[in-house]
């Protein structure tokens, strides 16, 4: 029994150790908001700002601004340059060097959305073999406990206690998933980038290392439309990143002897992170109407900062009593 | 700004997510079937109660940030003290069920290093912020983790000449602990945020 409430106790202590913890860093964080909101409120369309103007116009410590613009920086809303700080379009889920790269290539267009389209996400094979390699790892520990066997086999190889060999093999598995998780994140950087910038229309990735060499226009938008699949629906419902496929239709002009044949055309972009704000993006650049996002840049800028990402819930409106 | 959040919370999260009474729903559901196939195991075989908790508090960890997606406050701490929880009563359990002690140092070592593991995939899978924060402190911590995670797998693996012998001789030791150091390593190093 005493065991029994020393067990329960050190479990407690667990839990109000790492309960402080997430109490610390879930704290909200006014002078990061603040920051915040300013940056998106002044230079959204200016995009370049430096340190001190901030400080002056905030009345804050320079070093405390700098710290701040680092943490920002890790969300991915702001970036250091060579040119200084800027701020990055909350919808860019890009890596700096991807970012960078597409400035480039758009001659420093304003990028509006900028994302790698998440095939892994929605690949059954790779959905099933995680699946599969996470049931392995639990399944060996509990064969272990009921099958004896088991356990005399891996004390027979690993000569220490068969329920640790097994924890060890789990462990092994779940580090194996972990590293083929971060290749296929590479493989997805490197083949599926989309950018949607302001003039230049939409623009990417064709083939393995490319360099965003398909496009289209932002004059030849014709429409555009989001479909989610099931094992879309389940990833947006129980994983991290919410996807969706985005039909893009084109108008496409060819030349012939007859003179000029103009073909509809339609590219299919799946799996792409956030697809209704992409899909408002493509809809403000074919419009030539940028409001949507002018209105909605701050609001999106702190939701991607989680300016430390709490969300406190709305009152209910007090009830009037009957009289 | 209070309403801006308001406004965010419902124009961004919900529109792809199931409704935080839904959530709720789904992890309640998920949690009593496992408590229900908990109760059936106990009845066939003898499993004590404290690894029943341990088990149950795991499943509970491991399955709330796949259902809850509420993004407030008041639920990542949930999900820290989940966390806690389990860490803490699994190795309460390696103490006193699977004998780990110095005097057996192979098992000793193996067990620090499963800890090692699964309490920071844990931790990642819990606070996935966590995965992609890259800072000094992150990396330095990273880098004690693994010397600790390669010196534990090379004591295993190889032993402790006059002390423990290990089950690899000196040249397949220094192998498999590099490659299995550098898997760790890679897993744990802050990821690119996309």
């Amino acid at each position: 029994m005493i065991d029994f409430l020393i067990f329960i106790a050190i479990m407690a202590v667990g839990g109000i150790i790492f309960g402080i913890i997430g109490y610390l860093t879930t704290r909200p964080d006014p002078i990061k908001e603040e920051i915040l909101g300013y940056i998106v409120g002044k230079f959204l369309d200016e995009r370049y700002f430096s340190v001190k103007k901030i400080s002056e116009a905030l009345q804050l410590d320079r070093t405390i601004v700098e710290d701040k613009l680092r943490e920002l920086e890790q969300a991915g809303v702001v970036m250091k340059t060579r040119k200084g700080w800027q701020l990055v379009d909350p919808l860019v889920f890009l890596t700096k060097r991807d970012y960078e790269r597409a400035l480039r290539l758009t001659r420093g267009d304003n990028i509006l959305y900028g994302a790698y389209q998440l095939y892994k996400l929605t690949m059954l094979g790779g959905f099933l073999l995680f699946i599969l390699i996470l049931i392995f790892s639990a399944i060996v520990p509990i064969l272990v406990l009921i099958y004896p066997p088991v356990g005399n086999f891996l004390t027979s190889i690993f000569g220490v206690n068969p329920f640790l060999a097994s924890l060890f093999l789990a462990a092994l598995l779940i580090l194996i998933a972990d590293a083929f998780d971060n290749i296929l994140k590479y493989i997805t950087r490197e083949r599926y980038m989309v950018v949607v910038a302001e003039h230049a229309g939409i623009l990417f990735d064709c083939y393995f290392l490319d360099e965003l060499s398909g496009y289209i226009r932002r004059g030849r938008i014709r429409d555009v439309e989001i479909k989610i699949s099931r094992i879309q629906y389940l990833n947006n419902w129980f994983g991290d990143t919410p996807v969706g496929d985005v039909i893009v239709k084109g108008r496409v002009v060819k030349k012939n002897k007859s003179g000029q044949i103009i073909q509809d055309k339609q590219h299919v972009f799946k799996s792409i992170p956030y697809p209704r704000e992409f899909f408002f993006i493509i809809q403000s650049i074919k419009l030539g109407n940028l409001q949507w996002r002018k209105q909605n840049a701050p609001i999106l800028a702190m939701w991607k900062a989680g300016t430390r990402p709490v969300f406190p819930t709305e009152a209910a409106p007090a009830r009037r009593r009957k009289r | 700004m209070e309403e801006q959040k308001l406004k965010m919370q419902a124009d961004i999260e919900r529109w792809y997510r199931p409704y935080p009474a839904l959530q709720i729903f789904f992890f309640t559901m998920v949690m009593l079937f496992i408590s229900i196939f908990l109760y059936y195991i106990t009845q066939t075989i003898v499993i004590p109660l404290e690894i029943i908790i341990t088990f149950w508090f795991g499943a509970a960890s491991f399955f709330y940030p796949f259902f809850i997606k509420i993004r407030r406050r008041s639920a990542m701490i949930l999900g820290w003290v989940l966390y806690g929880i389990t860490l803490f009563g699994g190795v309460y359990l390696g103490y006193k069920y699977l004998s780990v002690s110095i005097e057996r140092i192979r098992e000793f070592v193996l067990f620090i290093a499963v800890v090692e593991v699964i309490g920071i995939e844990l931790l990642h899978h819990i606070v996935s912020e966590l995965k992609h924060y890259r800072s000094s402190k992150v990396i330095i911590a990273d880098v004690i983790l693994s010397i600790i995670f390669g010196a534990c797998m090379f004591i295993f693996f190889y032993g402790i000449p006059g002390v423990v012998s290990g089950i690899l001789d000196l040249f397949w030791s220094i192998i498999v602990t590099i490659v299995l150091v550098i898997l760790f390593a890679y897993a744990i190093f802050p990821e690119r945020p996309f």
